[in-house]
């Protein structure tokens, strides 16, 4: 899981453009490093090892954003998430690069992710319904609203440091 | 032949041959580009980049330099810039601010500063989270070196990771998919049906011929 990737192909919202609109005034970024056990959790999320030391994202009080990347079958989907009050108020899908499983962009998709909370076990608030055909990108967004909940949760409690 | 790969050791058995390996398109194409972090090379070959001599990240976008600052390795790319640790292990891949590429990457006050194809400097805060324009005059950029030979064969090497193996490449001679992955196996499709086409016209006009000679026989024989 890489954050910040940025290919023409596939895009339907630069990142930068939906940071910026998630903010009246955009904050500068912050970056939290994925150690210790917050590392251990984010693996036992993804079910691989490939992830990034460190996660930017942008806060203002309540209100946190994150870019996230992670690969649906083949190629990664980079999706926004915003949180506020530790709820998902929007998740969408910045740059789609696989070949299927196209539909979990649309907001009939997305929208289920809203008011989604974490619960204790790192799992969402409330299941979500799949697409027929599009199972791994459905997963993979899944994974994605599990972190950036979790990394929301995290951040909140600590001061980002090295 | 497959049915003995195992007694051929088709299966062990690496392709040397360039002609197949750039048919295959395993083999790197022009020259690489090199840049030393402290002591470490950054390479870059066609899309593939290299921590020492070995492979750890796929990019499309250019390598345009590498710096070290303490612990940390930054790798510019045209429009990122690719943050490792000592270990080649990824801690992130940052956007720069610019809206044009970066050609030039070096260190100014132990941060990273960043030359843009608009003669544009910009320098990274002590975290190296962020990024802003500023005036530097006699600012000194990396500058890409010559690899040795030894080096160029250690990457060619790793570029072409497990190699291709006898079985993979007779294997696709069998299927067609050596001509092209997509209609490959057409070709050998027609051909097939060719090749039966070819078999059942040849017993016809042999069958055919041979009625007619019996049958002129037979002529021959009452008239």
């Amino acid at each position: 899981m890489l954050a910040g990737n940025c290919y023409a192909k596939g895009t339907y919202q630069e990142p930068a453009e939906f940071v910026s609109e998630a903010f009246s005034q955009q904050p500068e970024p912050q970056v939290i490093w994925i150690n210790g056990e917050l590392r251990k959790q984010i693996k036992s999320i993804l079910q691989h090892n490939n992830l990034s030391k460190r996660i930017r994202y942008w806060r203002n009080q309540t209100r946190s954003v994150w870019v996230l990347e992670e690969v649906g079958k083949k190629k990664p989907i980079t999706v926004g998430i915003i949180i506020d009050d530790n709820k998902i108020t929007l998740l969408k899908v910045l740059i789609f690069r696989e070949t299927r499983g196209w539909e979990v962009r649309y907001p009939f998709f997305t929208q289920q992710f809203n008011k989604l909370t974490l619960n204790n076990d790192n799992s969402l608030s409330e299941t979500i319904d799949g697409v027929s055909g599009a199972t791994l990108s459905v997963r993979a967004l899944e994974k994605l609203a599990r972190i950036a909940l979790l990394l929301n949760n995290t951040t909140q409690s600590q001061a980002p440091s090295k | 032949m497959l049915n003995h790969t195992e007694d051929l050791k088709l299966d062990e058995t690496v392709v040397e041959s360039d002609f197949i390996l750039d048919w295959y398109d395993i083999n790197p194409h022009g020259s690489p580009v090199s840049y030393n972090a402290g002591d470490i090379w950054i390479s870059q070959w066609n899309q593939q980049l290299f921590f020492n001599g070995i492979n750890f990240f796929s990019h499309k976008e250019k390598l345009q330099g590498a710096v070290r600052i303490d612990d940390l390795i930054a790798i510019a790319l045209d429009n990122f810039v690719l943050l490792l640790d000592n270990e080649a292990e990824i801690i992130e891949l940052m956007p720069v601010t610019s809206s044009y590429s970066t050609i030039k990457i070096g260190i100014h006050n132990n941060k990273i500063i960043l030359l843009d194809s608009d003669n544009k400097t910009y320098i990274s805060n002590t975290d190296f989270t962020n990024w802003q324009a500023y005036e530097l005059k006699g600012a000194v950029w990396t500058v890409p070196f010559n690899l040795s030979e030894t080096q160029i064969a250690t990457l060619k090497e790793e570029y072409r990771g497990q190699g291709l193996s006898l079985e993979k490449v007779i294997l696709d001679l069998h299927s067609g998919r050596i001509f092209n992955a997509k209609w490959g196996v057409y070709i050998m499709d027609l051909s097939a049906l060719l090749m039966m086409l070819l078999g059942i016209s040849g017993t016809w006009v042999w069958w055919s011929r041979k009625s007619k000679m019996r049958r002129k026989k037979h002529y021959k024989k009452h008239h």
